[in-house]
């Protein structure tokens, strides 16, 4: 569990918004006379008990949070816990680029995926490590994986990654 | 019976059983390390399945499935860590056993209550999935319905954490499935224009999104505690006929339970061991041992989370419905190869069921001989360096989306559920309920809107239908349960310190 009330309360608001779009869209779902229900009904129930249930979770997580502001001592305890997570926000942040990039440069098809997974794999060991020695860890698997990866997968099963041959 | 024969000749065979010892070697190794699960390594071979035939296909995913949920207990028998959530309840005693000085005793106790487990329940699934299958091709579509309703409140009540929570994620895998065209009008559903989602999410870059790109993700944010290892041995792995004789009960007693919970839909592994762990414990003549190293926790744990493999097969069999989570990816591998799962899938691809039962039980057999044969080699797997496993794991997970469809769309759609599914470890929505009630709610939205067409828009067979009435009171049951039983506490509290207070006055 690596959350405050606060953004618990986020969640719980975006999935509301969540709800009321996915209501609002299922408008422009048209009926066809055969069909009693309708394509619209199940999306529009489920997105109404979507917005019901995320304000209840609001209210809950809201009715903890002033229950909460009582306590000096249990802010002061949360605020601590804030600040090292704000750090690995970043962290987790980087994660996600680094992931995005790469699916991205695969996408653009310039480079064979076995180059593009060799460095993946060597800056992503050396990332997780902290440790310049495991970049010739992480190139020898990024190596023999894309390699292996690319060769098995054009050539027996035919799958149509950016490739060398 | 002759289905069957014919299932053992094929399963059998060279090229099956060279699938189902890979399958359970990988699966057993999977398992014993921490942070990897079965349902991930299914996940991840769902793409290689594609150019499989489906009995093979099965034969390779229900391999990994047995012996990835057998794995889990090495890890926690010698590391205090369970590889899997099944073998939690075997770590309480597992490793204090193993080191008290008898690692043997404690793999070999886990190991067989594993293998006597999986036979239990195969003989379950034996008896049981035809009847049931039969019985169900006598389900109208609303009384269908009202049985996937069911399935989906249980899975939402009994999910890990906040019951709100398990609610919301169900409702939100429901939303996930809708996008697409619509089968009944063949018009586009909440695809916002982009053409590539006429087809919706694919249930394959899904899963591997949620449960293994998003658990990865998770796991190296969060990162874990050091346990000191214990050195593996093989000394007394294997059960005397005394030992037997000693935990007899228990183990048939843990595997019933197990077959049983199994069955129930969206109930998985972990609930059945601790289910069984507490009853045994509640029947044991020496309670207090229980969470020292105590034999009988062992095999109650081991002997219940093997018996779910079993038991959650057969609503999956029989009724199309997943008993456990990676039901919903064997699910998922026979839609891929088009064979529509249900009661009808007896009459139409009896050689598949068949195959995937025989399967089933060469697995449990060859994963004792080789949990057995190579625990020295497994336990080791588990000091393999975490960010080279990771690694690979995201590379696999990439090029397992891609394969699916040829399309970068797909890997988008795999990274998108894996922001979700770590969004939901961070924040405690858990992933279960996602998963299956996006596989539960189409089926139970086209069940619904043919029994409509049916009846011309008349709801009322809902409820003067006798079994579909029986369901729905059930599912309303489940729903309250919770509410009254906190409720019915709440007033057995008051009433208790009413008692106290008055005694203190006199």
């Amino acid at each position: 569990m690596h959350y405050t009330r606060v953004s618990d309360m986020l969640v719980a608001g975006l999935l509301l918004t969540a709800g009321v779009g996915i209501y609002l869209s299922s408008q422009s779902i048209s009926a066809v006379s055969f069909d009693p229900l309708g394509s619209a009904a199940v999306p529009k129930l489920l997105s109404v008990v979507l917005i019901v249930l995320s304000g209840i979770q609001l209210l809950v997580v809201g009715k903890g949070i002033i229950q909460k502001t009582n306590s000096n001592e249990e802010i002061k305890e949360e605020t601590k816990e804030n600040c090292s997570r704000k750090t690995s926000l970043y962290f987790i942040a980087f994660v996600w680029v680094a992931i995005g990039a790469y699916v991205w440069v695969l996408s653009q098809r310039a480079l064979p995926y076995s180059v593009v997974t060799l460095f993946f794999c060597a800056a992503s060991v050396y990332f997780l490590t902290g440790n310049k020695r495991s970049l010739i860890k992480g190139s020898i698997v990024g190596l023999v994986a894309g390699l292996t990866i690319e060769l098995i997968f054009t050539k027996v099963f035919f799958i149509d990654l950016p490739s060398f041959w | 019976m002759e289905d069957l024969l014919v299932a053992f000749s094929y399963s059998l065979s060279a090229w099956p059983l060279f699938l189902i010892f890979i399958g359970t070697s990988v699966g057993v190794f999977m398992g014993a390390i921490p942070g990897l699960s079965g349902t991930m390594m299914i996940a991840l071979c769902l793409p290689l399945t594609f150019f499989m035939a489906p009995p093979a296909a099965i034969s390779l995913l229900v391999s990994i499935y047995v012996g990835a949920i057998s794995g889990g207990l090495i890890t926690a028998t010698l590391l205090k860590m369970p590889g899997t959530e099944a073998a939690i309840m075997t770590t309480l005693d597992g490793y204090p056993l193993a080191s008290s000085g008898s690692p043997g005793r404690a793999l070999g106790l886990g190991i067989t209550a594993s293998f006597i487990g999986g036979v239990v329940s195969w003989f379950a699934l034996l008896l049981l999935s035809k009847p049931l299958s039969i019985w169900a091709t006598k389900f109208s579509p609303f009384d269908y319905f009202s049985l996937v309703f069911l399935a989906l409140i249980l899975i939402a009540v009994i999910s890990k954490g906040s019951m709100l929570k398990g609610i919301i994620a169900a409702v939100l895998g429901g939303l996930l499935a809708i996008p697409g065209m619509d089968h009944s009008s063949g018009l586009p559903r909440l695809t916002f224009g982009l053409s590539e989602m006429n087809s919706g999410f694919e249930a394959l870059p899904m899963f591997i999104g949620l449960f293994a790109l998003g658990t990865v993700l998770s796991d190296i944010m969060g990162g874990g505690e050091a346990t000191k290892p214990i050195e593996a041995s093989r000394k007394g792995i294997l059960m005397t006929l005394k030992d037997y004789k000693k935990h007899g009960i228990n183990l048939i007693r843990s595997s019933s339970i197990g077959t049983i919970v199994g069955i129930l839909p969206g109930v998985g592994a972990v609930i059945g061991s601790m289910v069984s762990y507490t009853v045994a414990k509640s029947v044991s003549k020496q309670p207090d041992n229980f969470g020292k190293g105590c034999e009988e926790g062992i095999v109650a744990s081991e002997a219940a989370n093997n018996a779910t493999v079993g038991g959650a097969l057969i609503p999956l069999v029989a009724l199309g419905i997943p008993g456990s989570l990676n039901d919903v990816l064997l699910l998922a591998a026979l839609m891929i190869h088009s064979i529509q799962p249900g009661p009808l899938l007896f009459v139409n691809n009896p050689e598949l069921v068949y195959t995937l039962m025989t399967s089933t039980l060469i697995a449990n057999i060859l994963m004792f001989i080789i949990m057995i044969l190579s625990i020295k080699w497994i336990s080791k797997v588990s000091s393999i360096p975490k960010e080279i496993l990771y690694t690979l794991v995201i590379v696999a997970s990439i090029v397992g989306a891609f394969a699916f469809g040829n399309s970068f769309f797909d890997v988008w759609v795999m990274v998108g559920f894996a922001v979700l599914g770590f969004l939901m470890d961070r924040f405690d929505y858990p992933k279960g309920p996602l998963a299956i009630a996006f596989i539960l709610v189409p089926l139970a939205e086209e069940k619904l809107r043919t029994g409509l067409q049916l009846s011309d828009g008349d709801f009322s067979p809902l409820y003067t239908d006798p079994i579909s009435l029986v369901l729905l009171i059930l599912a309303l049951i489940l729903l309250c349960y919770p509410f009254i039983s906190k409720y019915i506490s709440i007033g057995h509290l008051v009433k208790t310190e009413n008692k106290t207070i008055d005694a203190t006055m006199e």
